[in-house]
């Protein structure tokens, strides 16, 4: 029997302890929208996040969900991509974590290039530990560990990805929800490391850059822009202060993923074996994995 | 209604500090609306609403984003509401405290509501309503 997928296939039980108002329920929406359209059911797809407010997304859906240490979502998202590259694996955390405490992971990825989806809900602060400036801040910026205005020049997030060699990078709005389930079904179809940067207020502790704030900025980029032009991308990837691109800024789809050059996984991937095993094993196979793996 | 009395009737209803926190207040609530109400039916608005309060309903999309929900509006409003700290709501939740606002922003929206109510003849007070995400719709039906 064929179950049509909904939205709704992906909502849980678990109360939902985000500010209301916070940019990350659209984020969520729009997750859920972009898989529907795609036809990616709970099973196929794995969310791993890390620490923050919106690394607790993987618990607000239905679907198979990691939280993993902060900053350490991508290596543990490649991993598991590794195990069984059938999954579609999305990452999903916020500025602090992907581009601070994960920065390393985050500019790896980017040269790597796993098949992975990486959705950074970019709020310019540490919202989950009461408001403290993130690599991302711009200068000036008054926060609990700033009170004279952060002196550290913000990271260009998007500069950084196409620099280290990203193959797919695209920034969103969370007041837009349809742009951003469009942008996220996109990146998830693109075969590489995507990274979706997708500019969310928190409402609660960043006061500068409010909804408002960025209506008043950001603007979609045409039909004429071509995202395969990295000159283009690059001119793109440093407009911040007045002006801020939202839409797919670059993409290759040239480039062979990470999975695709690790050999073994050319003959089926050890997951994909042991699933096969629990089935039909036959007598012995168990013993033989064993040798084989641990 | 000339744009001082309307934002006296703000005032009034939010019990707010000063004209200058109720014009704020105002133009924040105006603005999510012009996220929701399509452009095609903001000059409609024009003969009832202060011209000084247009400004901010012309900022409205051709197409306002069908995914635009409860929250998103709020946030608009809750972004300019200061922080005050209450429990986690979760057992064993991570957070120790958290931030709530949503009251102050939820009476934020009543007290422009109201005062839009008071203005707006029943078709065009019904036209904002059928445009308003659900639960805004409840709070505006209260107001």
């Amino acid at each position: 029997m064929v179950t049509r997928l909904d939205p709704k296939t992906f909502d849980a039980d678990a109360e939902n302890t985000w500010c209301p108002g916070c940019g990350d329920f659209a984020i969520l929406r729009a997750l859920k929208l972009a898989l529907t359209e795609l036809g990616i059911a709970p099973h196929e797809a794995l969310v791993v996040s890390g620490i923050g407010c919106g690394s607790k997304l993987p618990d607000y859906m239905h679907i198979n969900g990691y939280m993993t240490i902060h900053g350490r979502p991508l290596p543990v998202a490649t991993g598991a991509k590794l195990a069984n590259p059938d999954l579609h694996v999305i990452v999903v955390d916020g500025d602090g974590d992907a581009y601070g405490i994960g920065g390393n992971h985050f500019m790896h990825s980017c040269r790597r290039n796993p098949n992975i989806t990486h959705i950074v809900e970019d709020n310019q602060i540490y919202g989950l530990t009461k408001g403290q400036y993130s690599p991302t801040s711009d200068l000036g910026f008054v926060t609990t560990t700033s009170p004279d205005g952060a002196i550290e020049r913000p990271l260009l997030p998007v500069a950084v990805a196409l620099a280290a060699g990203a193959t797919f990078i695209a920034r969103t709005f969370a007041g837009d929800p349809k742009h951003m389930a469009a942008v996220i079904a996109e990146a998830i179809k693109h075969r590489g490391y995507s990274l979706i940067d997708v500019l969310q207020p928190c409402v609660t502790f960043n006061r500068v850059n409010t909804y408002d704030w960025y209506r008043e900025r950001v603007y979609k980029l045409g039909e004429d822009y071509d995202p395969t032009d990295r000159d283009s991308a690059r001119a793109r990837a440093h407009e911040w202060e007045t002006r801020i691109p939202l839409g797919v800024i670059y993409r290759n789809d040239e480039l062979q993923t990470y999975e695709d050059q690790v050999l073994p996984l050319q003959a089926g991937s050890p997951l994909a074996s042991v699933l096969k095993l629990q089935k039909d094993p036959a007598p012995g196979q168990y013993e033989s994995l064993k040798e084989q793996f641990l | 209604m000339d744009y001082e009395t309307f934002l006296a009737g703000v005032q009034q209803r939010g019990r707010l500090g000063s004209r200058e926190e109720t014009a704020f207040v105002t133009a924040t609530v105006l603005r999510a609306v012009a996220e929701v109400l399509p452009m095609a039916h903001v000059e409609s608005f024009a003969t009832m609403v202060p011209q000084e309060l247009m400004v901010y309903l012309r900022g409205a999309h051709q197409e306002p984003d069908p995914y635009f929900d409860s929250n998103l509006f709020l946030g608009w409003v809750l972004a300019t509401v200061d922080v005050t700290g209450g429990r986690d709501k979760t057992e064993g939740g991570l957070d120790l405290f958290v931030a709530y606002s949503t009251d102050e922003a939820i009476d934020r929206c009543r007290c422009v509501f109201g005062t839009l109510k008071a203005v707006l003849d029943g078709p065009q007070s019904e036209l904002l309503s059928i445009h308003l995400p659900e639960s805004i719709q409840q709070i505006y039906a209260e107001s």
